[in-house]
């Protein structure tokens, strides 16, 4: 057995729902961040709470990541992406049962080669990483150097919002498009 | 330390750790060094080159961004305690900071992209 795979459909959820709070935390803030452009620092105190909330909410699902790792490499990754036959025989049990139910045979698009998804994800994971460092030195700069007490950190502190968001969305949206291939397993 | 003083030594260490950890991160993947792996189905930790695509590098990467960030940031730590960063080194480190991250990445999507 893998390891933590009993619990991967578990962390997957955590996953998910730690994936939202990141995504939802990051937009926030970098939207929070928008006045300081102007000089306008009247958001200030929420604006760095929630530098605080993206930064944990970052951690935490990039550690409930790393946990299910072993399990997407190779359950997902090596057993099925990156794997021809099993994609193809899967296909065609899935055309098989479509026939004996009578319903529209799936689209081909759905169950051609899918070792680009593998790759997809292999961007998401580096774009994660680099925007948890984004994250985390925001979360630095808005208790050591924030832009209203010292106008010079201004661009970098509002870069890093942006990247950070960017890596939140980006994650997201890669993660969900592979689960929609395959998440942590079939039916076992 | 007053706190006019703390912020350009904060902004320079955490600009430090950013392109040390982005340079770092990188480098075991682009230089081919040593790194470390994660067999999943061994359920083992293996040292050393590349042992296949299966054993998970990831985590290997991680830990060399982690050391290199930490190097980065302590030296830009020192360097600041010997001599506060002026204003055209705090903006030329956060010009740094940006590109370094917003290249590994850019790196490792041209190397990955379907």
């Amino acid at each position: 057995m893998l390891f933590l795979e009993p619990s991967a459909r578990a962390l997957l959820i955590v996953h998910l729902i730690g994936g939202a709070l990141a995504v939802g935390a990051t937009t926030h803030q970098l939207l929070w961040c928008r006045g300081y452009l102007r000089g306008d620092f009247a958001r200030r105190r929420s604006e760095r709470r929630l530098a605080w909330i993206a930064a944990i909410a970052f951690a935490g699902n990039f550690a409930f990541g790393s946990l299910l790792y072993p399990t997407y490499k190779v359950r997902v990754r090596a057993q099925y992406l990156d794997s021809p036959s099993a994609v193809a025989n899967e296909r065609e049990l899935r055309r098989a049962e479509a026939e004996r139910q009578n319903a529209p045979i799936p689209p081909p698009a759905l169950g051609g080669e899918l070792s680009w998804v593998g790759r997809l994800f292999d961007v998401k994971e580096h774009w994660a990483a680099l925007g948890l460092v984004a994250s985390l030195l925001l979360l630095a700069l808005s208790r050591f150097a924030h832009p209203a007490d010292h106008r010079a950190s201004l661009a970098l502190y509002l870069g890093l919002a942006a990247f950070a968001c960017a890596s939140a969305w980006g994650a997201a949206i890669i993660g969900a498009l592979t689960a929609s291939f395959r998440s942590t397993g079939g039916a076992t | 330390m007053s706190e006019r003083d703390r912020a350009p030594r904060a902004l320079a260490v955490a600009c430090a750790a950013g392109v040390g950890f982005a340079l770092a991160y990188a480098l075991p993947v682009y230089a081919r060094l040593p790194s470390l792996y994660y067999d999943p189905l061994a359920r083992r930790w293996i040292l050393g080159a590349w042992p296949g695509p299966l054993p998970i590098g990831w985590y290997g990467q991680l830990a060399y961004g982690v050391a290199g960030a930490a190097v980065a940031s302590s030296l830009a730590s020192l360097a600041s305690r010997l001599r506060a960063p002026s204003p055209q080194v705090v903006a030329l480190a956060s010009a740094w900071a940006l590109t370094a991250l917003a290249l590994v990445l850019a790196y490792f999507a041209w190397n990955n992209w379907p």
